[in-house]
């Protein structure tokens, strides 16, 4: 069997179009496929626990709309604490 | 594979440019930071908070400046500067845009609506460009009230 490097293996399997053709190379080279599945197996929980990590990032920031900036003197505090103060104070009064 | 990797790489970037855009939101914030708010954040003691463009209604945002005394001392200083006599309840009146502190009438032009809580030893200054902000930050306080009971 002739002896194939992985990125010579890779290539070959990316021009690989002809039906069945790939299921061949699978059975033939082994060892090539299961390397391939294991770094697409890595690469594609990379990029769940990207995307998971993105949407609770973005989700937990306060609403964007409720304010333009906030500033602060102080570090410590988030910029929904100086929201509720806000509201909170008004309540106050009344 | 390699396209995979690809799209890995391409969400890695985007979510770095994020993360400098946000930093670069943070620096800008400096920049927005009013007179008033930098006549106070200097001060020992006191924890000043400037909120820039708080929604109220769909069409009306107001900038909202918050003073915080750290200790009795303090409060008692900003009680003397705004002069604030009593010492339990709530204080609030109409105040003029750049100095809060001095009780103007309103009369449509921009002023600043000031609340203090000695209990909070907390002051809040909610600037109002005209009638229609002024009128709007009371529906909107007594929405918070409706909503609160």
């Amino acid at each position: 069997m002739k002896k194939l490097t992985d990125e010579e293996f890779e290539k070959l399997w990316q021009q690989e179009t002809v039906k069945g053709m790939s299921a061949r190379l699978s059975g033939q080279f082994p060892a090539w496929n299961r390397r391939r599945r294991q770094r697409r197996n890595i690469a594609a929980s990379l990029m769940v626990a990207s995307v998971v990590g993105l949407s609770v990032w973005f989700a937990s920031s306060p609403d964007p709309q409720a304010y333009d900036s906030v500033a602060c003197n102080r570090s410590g505090y988030s910029d929904s604490h100086w929201l509720d103060v806000a509201n909170d104070m008004l309540i106050t009064e009344v | 594979m390699k396209t995979l990797f690809n799209h890995l790489i391409l969400l890695l970037a985007l979510a770095a440019t994020l993360l400098a855009l946000q930093g670069c939101a943070v620096d800008s914030r400096n920049d927005m930071q009013s007179e008033l708010y930098k006549r106070y954040a200097s001060r020992d003691g006191l924890t000043v908070s400037q909120v820039r463009g708080m929604r109220i209604n769909d069409s009306v945002k107001i900038d909202v400046l918050i003073l915080v005394a750290d200790d009795a001392k303090v409060w008692q200083d900003c009680t003397e500067e705004f002069d604030i006599r009593n010492s339990e309840g709530v204080a609030s009146w109409i105040g003029a845009p750049a100095h809060p502190e001095r009780r103007v009438a309103w009369d449509g032009n921009p002023c600043c609506k000031v609340i203090a809580s000695p209990a909070k030893q907390t002051i809040s200054i909610y600037t109002l460009q005209n009638d229609v902000e002024y009128q709007s930050l009371l529906d909107y306080q007594l929405n918070l009230l409706m909503n609160t009971k």
